[in-house]
């Protein structure tokens, strides 16, 4: 009884996983090997037929592709867009507060709000950078172009967050070491690439893998923007999962390509955890 | 090298505070110069002025020909200890070290010979691998002085590097700074609250209190010889004794009247009195070893102390230091202590016969801070 009763205190947390998360990801499994019907039913046993299929369909490394594009973006920019507003604003200066909700904004804007509001921003004929810039382009519209758009806006949502994360981080080295390096010698970029950025680094690493992840399952903002198009040049990979399952009713073919996206996502942070270990030091 | 000069600074902070008021100062080269004083005197924030970490409110600061008010602290050529060391914690003891060398684009070579050389000398060649964290506080203070001194500045600020240590360490790191100092021959600003360390360590201590300079001097002027009040209470351990009496002329002499004791003055002290045209009610200042008991006058052989002189008080307290013994008595409704040998075997409780030395004496007019006689110990 002593020795089971932990595992007691584990029944609810492990139900609601079970409910939410361990049965869909089991059914996942077993609806990528079957073809469906209309309502997502198993009809037909088919093995490894949908993956096979997957990996043979251009479309499909065209998802890849894109969202690796996506992702890069997405990540590097909004790592930067939040270790840049971090660092403006670890210093003391009057309106501080004001800066440092605004940067910390897109964190509390959901991604579908967001794209609506870009949309209008970024309409040909009415929309706000067209007119600045003084251009006439057709943002979302044109292949060149979408899925930059997308990226950028995904890479300022998720900004919020990391500026948290990196405030905090910065918080928490010593200030000291500050003045002892200006006495030392160094100059502001001295400082910041040998002792904020090695400071930063458990951070950095824990939100480059949480930003890859979330990145990864972007939709909100592809639905609202650009459902994919123009072609297939925004067909992110869970967009097309969303599209395949919930538009061609292909729940297996969909169900197989949610799996190949989880073994990626698993092997990418399963690599940076081996990397972690040699490069973070603290 | 170069002479250090503060021309009336002042440091005023933007919620109004004054916490450094006026300074006047001249360090000359190879000085070993302490700043001394209670927490809040201003003392760390003339040194952080002194290193350019804090902004001079008004006044002027001399390196040299050169006025250094405006320049960056890198461009000043000194090295600083920080009270908490600021090691840089994602960096080896090497790289430490390396730091500001390698940040100023000095040869790998040349980099790599002067930590050894430095490591050498404060003996952290075994740590050199490892990381702050994994060190004990006395390697971290030795990295912390070994980075100050690696570009052999001629100017070194030290801000309490001590005061993290414990009470052996301490006393083990002060010698080696001082023998540090003989090898070197930089200029040595030091901040400490520590008055062993300030006395011992110094060429020159300056006394603050509430951001202004109380005395500048050496360590023995100033114990013998302090300015005022503050000064006499606040160096020297245990403290200066205060004790309230009158001033009374008789015929020919003049005499303290303390409790139901008439105490004669010396032919000096009594015309240092008479100079200062001091009457009635003042202040006394003696040093715990300005009492001076049986034991110790037969020692050092005071026949001038007569019968008629002693005093009789109570002891209420005895503290046994190894040769030396405090004893707390109670004398013009005052605790005061005396210092002694430890040959006086006196308990709490017994009664003592004591006189007072009165040739040490400080003497302030009641209720006020300046110290009658320092300008005739001055000449």
């Amino acid at each position: 009884m002593k020795k089971l009763s932990p595992y007691f205190f584990l029944i609810p947390s492990l139900l609601i996983f079970s409910v939410f998360l361990f049965y869909p990801f089991f059914k996942t499994i077993y609806l990528s090997l079957y073809k469906t019907d209309q309502m997502g039913l198993p009809k037909k046993f088919v093995g490894m037929e949908n993956y096979r299929k997957l990996l043979t369909s251009t479309s499909f490394y065209n998802s890849l592709l894109v969202t690796l594009i996506f992702v890069l973006i997405v990540v590097i920019g909004s790592m930067s867009l939040g270790l840049i507003g971090a660092v403006l604003c670890n210093k003391a200066f009057p309106g501080i507060r004001v800066f440092s909700t605004a940067y910390a904004l897109p964190m509390a804007i959901a991604s579908s709000s967001a794209a609506m509001i870009f949309k209008i921003m970024l309409h040909p004929s009415v929309g706000i950078v067209n007119k600045l810039l003084g251009l006439s382009i057709n943002w979302i519209s044109d292949p060149r172009y979408a899925l930059i758009c997308v990226a950028v806006l995904t890479a300022w949502l998720n900004s919020g967050i990391n500026f948290l994360y990196f405030s905090a981080g910065l918080s928490n080295i010593d200030e000291t070491i500050y003045e002892r390096a200006s006495v030392d010698g160094a100059n502001e970029w001295q400082k910041f690439y040998r002792l904020t950025l090695p400071g930063l680094s458990p951070i950095l690493f824990y939100t480059l893998v949480v930003n890859i992840i979330q990145a990864f399952q972007s939709f909100g903002q592809v639905k609202i923007l650009t459902q994919g198009g123009p072609g297939e040049s925004t067909n992110l990979i869970v967009y097309s999962i969303y599209r395949d399952a919930f538009f061609n009713f292909k729940f297996g073919n969909a169900a197989a390509q949610s799996i190949i996206l989880f073994l990626i996502i698993m092997c990418l942070t399963l690599v940076m955890f081996k990397i972690e270990k040699k490069g973070v030091k603290y | 090298m170069a002479e250090i000069v503060l021309k009336n600074v002042n440091k005023v902070y933007e919620n109004g505070f004054h916490a450094v008021n006026n300074v006047n100062l001249t360090i000359s080269p190879q000085e070993f110069i302490i700043f001394v004083g209670p927490s809040g005197c201003g003392k760390s924030t003339t040194l952080r002025m002194i290193a350019g970490l804090e902004e001079i409110s008004s006044g002027e600061l001399w390196m040299g020909d050169v006025l250094a008010n405006f320049l960056e602290p890198r461009e000043r050529e000194l090295a600083m200890v920080f009270q908490n060391y600021a090691l840089y914690p994602n960096m080896t003891v090497y790289k430490n070290l390396a730091f500001s060398l390698e940040i100023r684009g000095e040869k790998k070579e040349e980099v790599k010979k002067r930590v050894k050389a430095v490591a050498n000398l404060l003996g952290l060649e075994e740590v050199l691998d490892r990381r702050p964290k994994d060190l004990s506080g006395g390697q971290r203070q030795r990295v912390a002085i070994g980075n100050a001194i690696i570009r052999n500045p001629d100017i070194l600020l030290m801000d309490e590097p001590l005061s993290n240590l414990d009470a052996k360490l301490r006393g083990q790191m002060r010698v080696e700074l001082a023998a540090l100092h003989k090898k070197l021959n930089n200029t040595i600003i030091y901040v400490t609250h520590d008055q062993t360390e300030a006395m011992t360590l110094g060429t020159r201590i300056v006394v603050m209190d509430h951001g202004e300079i109380q005395q500048v001097d050496t360590p023995k002027q100033l114990y013998d010889n302090p300015i005022n009040r503050f000064v006499a209470g606040f160096i020297g351990s245990p403290a200066m004794n205060f004790i309230d009496g009158k001033i009374r002329f008789g015929k020919n002499d003049v005499y303290f009247k303390m409790d139901r004791y008439n105490v004669s003055c010396t032919p000096m002290i009594a015309a240092w009195i008479k100079e200062a045209g001091c009457v009635g009610d003042v202040t006394v200042g003696l040093r715990p070893e300005g009492f001076i008991d049986s034991c110790r006058k037969e020692k050092m052989q005071r026949t001038d102390l007569k019968d008629e002189e002693k005093i009789t008080v109570k002891v209420t307290h005895r503290e046994l230091l190894g040769n030396e013994v405090l004893l707390y008595f109670e004398f013009c409704d005052k605790t005061c202590i005396m210092k002694t040998t430890a040959e006086n075997r006196a308990q709490a409780g017994d009664c003592i016969s004591i006189w007072l030395d009165i040739d040490q004496i400080c003497l302030f007019e009641k209720g006020k801070d300046k110290n009658l006689f320092y300008y005739n110990r001055c000449k």
